[in-house]
């Protein structure tokens, strides 16, 4: 294989052990820069569990995962969950405040968080409690914080499940545009983009893989 | 942990965490009435005659109440952020995970402690305790509770993704709790008697330290293993 973008992040052999047997095994790949992969599979397939060990949320039971980070990277990745995380007493700006802390270590002004949250057409929610929101709406305020501080590697499980026609619309384009930044995707989704993405690879997982003895 | 931006963000968060407390302000309050209603119970079941309660019983009585409420107040430090998913940024937060654990702490003993304070001057009142004694109570539930805070708070952790939590975290407090509360009643008992307080004060500020000391960074690591092999 010839890589000709700069490589962001190089999975090695990567196994997940859950519930007696091998949930992943022997998983390998390589995202490079500008990348957008989307891992399709059955429910129960690995997806969610793959990119959590991705964004470092659990460890792998076997293998590993290099990334290549620089050192201006802050962060490096940015994984979100599904259903997205939320405070469902606080605001919808309070909400993005707090994962912006919590998540990058970084401050954001009023106007800039305001200036997001039009992206998504939720100005005049920025006030509402989460509770209050709707799926989709909910989805977009955590989709918010992309928009603030682009991290390198997105990994996205499920963006897109409770998202309406025009706004999926949206996220596919912002998908693009942080792939024109030399940004790379990784999206766990069952619904294919919209909007013609650059470098799309794909990866189905629940291929079964033989029979594999569940040795730890 | 020392960097000063980290504290900055910490403090930014705390506000948030501020004003998290006060949106879901009833669960907080319910923790507080809670607390008059547990001594106040104990009040009526001696059928009236509270006047002949001792010191000795009503200042049990009193810390009986507050480590009762304290615990059932430590199920909403972590739950809901482990049921949205917020606890799953704890880890890829820049901020140091210990540093976090200490916010998370110190906005438990604010939210569910502090108001206690204030409570128990009222109820020693009812309870017929002499005044004098009144000081020296106020001063070790304060240090007391602290202690019970931290440690609940890392208690929650170990078990904050198991389903029924709440019988088994009294289960494995309440043990926990008992120097805590032998200190604080040794003290008390001293006062009343007339004896000095020294040694058993000295040893729940060493207690203190100690828990305050060691618990963000303990929590820490329980946070790491709890939910890296989950």
């Amino acid at each position: 294989m010839t890589v000709s973008q700069p490589i962001v992040c190089n999975i090695n052999d990567l196994g997940i052990f859950r519930g007696g047997s091998w949930l992943i095994y022997q998983f390998s790949c390589t995202i490079a820069e500008g990348e957008c992969w989307l891992l399709t599979g059955t429910n129960g397939s690995g997806k969610t569990s793959l990119l959590r060990v991705i964004g470092g949320l659990c460890l792998p039971d076997k293998g590993n995962i290099v990334y290549t980070r620089n050192k201006s990277d802050n962060p490096f990745l940015m994984y979100l969950a599904s259903p997205p995380p939320k405070i469902l007493e606080l605001s919808v700006i309070d909400n993005i405040r707090y994962q912006a802390l919590l998540r990058m270590g970084k401050q954001f002004s009023d106007a800039t968080l305001h200036k997001a949250l039009a992206y998504w057409e939720m100005r005049d929610l920025a006030n509402q409690p989460v509770f209050q929101l709707s799926q989709g709406q909910q989805q977009c305020v955590a989709l918010t914080l992309l928009l603030l501080e682009s991290p390198r590697l997105w990994l996205l499980d499920e963006p897109t499940t409770a998202l309406d026609a025009t706004r999926g619309d949206m996220f596919w384009a912002l998908c693009r545009e942080h792939q024109q930044k030399g940004g790379s995707l990784m999206i766990a989704t069952h619904q294919m983009p919209t909007v013609e993405m650059y470098n799309m690879k794909y990866m189905q997982l629940g291929i079964p893989t033989a029979h594999i003895d569940a040795v730890r | 942990m020392f960097k000063l931006s980290y504290w900055h963000f910490a403090l930014q968060l705390f506000y948030l965490e501020l004003k998290r407390v006060v949106h879901r302000r009833v669960d907080w309050i319910v923790g507080w009435l809670f607390f008059l209603l547990v001594v106040s119970i104990f009040g009526i079941s001696m059928g009236g005659q509270v006047r002949q309660l001792s010191a000795v019983n009503a200042v049990s009585i009193i810390w009986v109440g507050v480590i009762l409420s304290i615990l059932l107040s430590l199920d909403k430090v972590f739950y809901s952020d482990f049921k949205q998913g917020i606890l799953d940024q704890y880890l890829s937060s820049p901020i140091p995970l210990s540093l976090l654990v200490l916010l998370k702490i110190t906005v438990h003993w604010l939210a569910t402690a502090l108001p206690l304070l204030f409570l128990i001057p009222l109820l020693a009142l009812c309870l017929g305790l002499p005044f004098y004694l009144l000081p020296m109570l106020l001063l070790t539930v304060t240090i007391g509770t602290q202690i019970l805070s931290a440690t609940g708070c890392l208690g929650t952790l170990l078990i904050v993704g198991l389903p029924r939590a709440g019988m088994l975290l009294g289960v494995l407090l309440l043990p926990l709790y008992v120097p805590t509360l032998l200190l604080a009643i040794s003290t008390l008992i001293g006062c009343i008697q007339g004896n000095t307080v020294m040694g058993s004060m000295t040893w729940l500020c060493v207690l203190w330290i100690f828990t305050q000391l060691f618990s963000p960074l303990l929590g820490a690591n329980i946070l790491k293993v709890c939910l890296k092999n989950a």
